[in-house]
């Protein structure tokens, strides 16, 4: 991949000029001397050179591009996770949470009234009973007075025949009295039974499930705040991410640019490469085989040498800047992993971080609510099964209360019979009477069990009624209202998994992108090489240079004035840097300062050129 | 705002190579189904593919397991022991995980996602690779089974 793709999205990005003054290989004297040699294989070595940290540096371009792109994708994982936890997402999440918890207060509510009927059901249940204590002992005297009815219609022989069939109209009721009766006392102590049952059960509940309930919706309350907390911290550390992700492009772009700059350490290599190969041909062709590089040469040579330095000392500069942009940015890029892992409490124990705790909670919360909501059914169903028992109760005490009302008018008739007969029939109007009030007396106690039955069936619609109540009121039905709060629930953890998915995913790739930039540091060489190479090929010019003839001896048609005059004018590569760099932080037109080192005559040349708005041989700007 | 994963989270590496093909392509697999797994609760959609994934890995630590335990016990491996202990926890957490969501709990997804990413992280990638490290020191050449 060459740079210049890698490098695509860059403005100001160098494109390989075409080299017209650079001929490639001259011709080489079929023998030549020692130094000619000499200076042709060190341009060989430095055109090598050239090519192996071109082919580095677009490696390296190859790579920020691909860090530029981590670190675009981790940005925007970032923003998702931002919008999950603390955005519109987030803010409903809340509010379906805090619904959910007072649907979860109501349901408390229902069922806590619902535990109240019930217990008054059973205190009721009592009354009744309390009310038939004494109905064996009625019938018993119903039983009583149907005997001595007999006995005195006996006596009495055939003058009150009327009266005989008193006893035979008393007993049978007073037998349906005792039958209604004892089905009533029984269904109470079924009824009892069934009340104690739901009340264990409501208690239980109450105690077990509502508690539960309340618990983890507290839990869940505390989460909620922690939440909440999180979302704040989220979007604090969300927005200084977000800054040290915009210094981490920034940094990146600035080391694609930096990387630039080598093209033009890349050219300055080129050119001495190329003045080299000139001074071969020019003055080495005229030389003997076994001569020494004329003396007019050394100042050429040592210019030359003077350039490598120059780059030498550019692509050191540039190399460790690099280094250091690229250990600031892996460092820059783990601390925001580390930052990330922190803002989720995503710890090294991850056994019990936030997102684990809150998914605890909502099953929790679920488990809770799936009980409560059968414990609900069962106590409606409880309470069904109860007023079907208490209707039943209320059926035989209906019965109780027409056999009493039968015995009454039996009473009240055979108190007038007796009347009729006068003296003799006293006993038995005593009989009537007694037969009366204790006909009144049952009928007391059927009433008071009669109203306690009522009431009993109020408190069976209370305790089978939180959901009916709520439908009379138009609110949603208990079964609904689970459901709502079920979805909610799931909902939730469906909003946490997706954050936790984001944040592991943005963890990981922080520390991959880290990992990558060191690996990419640990395998820079090119530095060393490059050093290295051009310590070498300093030694061999000062080695020619000082080896080189005495002065006067050359046949060179130009004196050392003239060549370095000549080649001056090529060396204007700090003057090209400088532009460079101007117009890489966006100043196009910024004059161009000149390296002191240029001749006063080579340095008025460039300023006309550049005051002409051009930028050098060596430039291209696009 | 582009929300593609260019690159699997969860992936693979030559570094946890067994070096027998058959438990590496396992070990993949692996990898696949808990990157599947990311993948899903990236979108939201953990709850819906939970069960699979429960499925899955019963199959896997049925198969795999024995695979790897043939291993050990046909080149000698000294922590077998130790490492089928590992594999057994594992049976057992999956068995418990798919346990619980047939009693209708899915609201389990992070729980099994991290503990899984665990496995990953210390079992494959550290326990198996000593599986590789024995048989490289006792120039064992495994031959798996086809």
């Amino acid at each position: 991949m060459r740079l210049g793709k890698a490098v695509g999205i860059v403005a100001p990005m160098m494109i390989q000029r075409p080299s017209p003054a650079r001929p490639g290989r001259p011709e080489v004297p079929a023998r030549e001397s020692e130094w000619v040699s000499a200076i042709q294989a060190m341009a060989a070595e430095l055109e090598d050179l050239n090519h192996s940290t071109e082919k580095d540096f677009l490696s390296v371009g190859g790579k920020l591009m691909d860090f530029m792109s981590l670190a675009r994708q981790i940005s925007s994982d970032m923003a998702v996770l931002s919008e999950l936890i603390a955005g519109e997402h987030g803010r409903s999440a809340s509010a379906a949470l805090v619904q959910v918890r007072e649907d979860a207060q109501q349901m408390g509510v229902r069922m806590e009234q619902s535990g109240q009927a019930l217990a008054a059901i059973k205190e009721l249940s009592g009354r009744v009973r309390q009310a038939f204590s004494k109905l064996r002992e009625t019938v018993s005297i119903f039983r009583t007075l149907c005997t001595l009815t007999r006995v005195e219609t006996a006596r009495l022989s055939s003058d009150v025949s009327s009266f005989s069939d008193l006893a035979d109209q008393v007993k049978p009721l007073s037998e349906s009295i005792q039958s209604s009766g004892e089905r009533v006392l029984t269904s109470s102590s079924d009824l009892d039974r069934k009340v104690q049952q739901a009340l264990g059960n409501a208690a239980d509940l109450s105690v077990r499930e509502l508690r539960e309930v309340h618990s983890l919706i507290s839990n869940v309350v505390e989460g909620l705040k922690s939440f909440e907390d999180g979302q704040q911290r989220a979007l604090e550390a969300s927005g200084r991410q977000a800054a040290q992700h915009r210094e981490v492009c920034q940094a990146i772009e600035d080391l694609v640019r930096s990387i630039q700059f080598h093209d033009i350490t890349r050219q300055q290599i080129e050119h001495v490469c190329q003045a080299l190969r000139q001074i071969c041909s020019e003055v080495g062709s005229r030389e003997g085989t076994g001569s020494p590089a004329p003396a007019h040469t050394r100042a050429a040579l040592t210019l030359e040498s003077s350039q490598l330095a120059g780059a030498a000392s550019a692509f050191a500069a540039s190399v460790a800047h690099m280094e250091g942009d690229l250990e600031a940015i892996a460092v820059r890029v783990s601390d925001m992993a580390a930052a990330s892992n922190n803002m989720m409490g995503l710890s090294e124990d991850e056994n019990d971080s936030f997102f684990l705790r809150m998914e605890g909670c909502l099953t929790g919360i679920l488990k809770a609510l799936g009980s409560c909501a059968s414990a609900e059914t069962a106590l409606q169903s409880t309470a069904s099964e109860l007023e079907e028992t208490i209707r039943g109760m209320r059926q035989a005490v209906h019965e109780i209360r027409g056999v009493e009302i039968q015995i009454q008018r039996t009473a009240i008739n055979a108190t007038i019979g007796s009347a009729h007969i006068g003296e003799a029939g006293s006993a038995l109007n005593v009989i009537a009477d007694v037969m009366h009030r204790a006909a009144l007396d049952s009928n007391g106690s059927t009433e008071a069990a009669a109203g306690a039955l009522d009431s009993m069936r109020d408190a069976a619609e209370r305790a089978a009624g939180g959901s009916r109540l709520a439908v009379s009121g138009g609110g949603p039905r208990s079964d609904d209202a689970t459901g709502q709060m079920r979805q909610v629930i799931l909902e939730l953890h469906t909003s946490s998994e997706r954050s936790f998915s984001r944040l592991k995913q943005i963890v990981t790739l922080s520390s991959q992108l880290s990992d990558d930039i060191r690996s990419l540091l640990a395998g820079l060489s090119v530095g060393k090489l490059f050093q290295e190479v051009v310590a070498r090929a300093q030694s061999e010019l000062k080695r020619v240079g000082a080896d080189a003839g005495p002065a006067g001896s050359s046949s060179s048609e130009l004196d050392p004035t003239q060549h370095l005059q000549r080649f001056s004018k090529r060396y204007t590569m700090q003057s090209e840097r400088d532009v460079h760099r101007a117009v890489s932080r966006g100043e196009a037109s910024a004059p161009v300062a000149l390296s002191a080192e240029p001749s006063a005559g080579t340095g008025a040349e460039i300023d006309a050129e550049t005051s002409d708005g051009d930028l050098g041989d060596n430039v291209e700007l696009f | 705002m582009n929300d593609a994963i260019a690159k699997p989270m969860i992936e693979w590496l030559p570094a946890y190579a067994v070096g027998v093909p058959q438990i590496d392509a396992e070990h993949q697999r692996l990898f696949a189904l808990a990157e599947g797994m990311h993948l899903a609760m990236l979108a939201g959609q953990g709850k819906a593919a939970l069960s699979a994934l429960l499925a899955d890995l019963v199959a896997y630590t049925c198969y795999h397991f024995t695979h790897e335990e043939q291993l050990m016990q046909r080149t000698g491996y000294p922590n077998y022991q130790d490492h089928r202990m590992q594999h057994e926890r594992l049976r057992a957490w999956v068995q418990a995980m798919q346990d619980r969501a047939a009693s209708g709990e899915i609201t389990m997804t992070i729980e099994v996602m991290q503990s899984l990413i665990q496995w990953l992280k210390r079992h494959i990638a550290v326990s198996d690779r000593l599986i590789s490290d024995h048989m490289k020191a006792c120039g064992i050449s495994a031959h798996p089974r086809d």
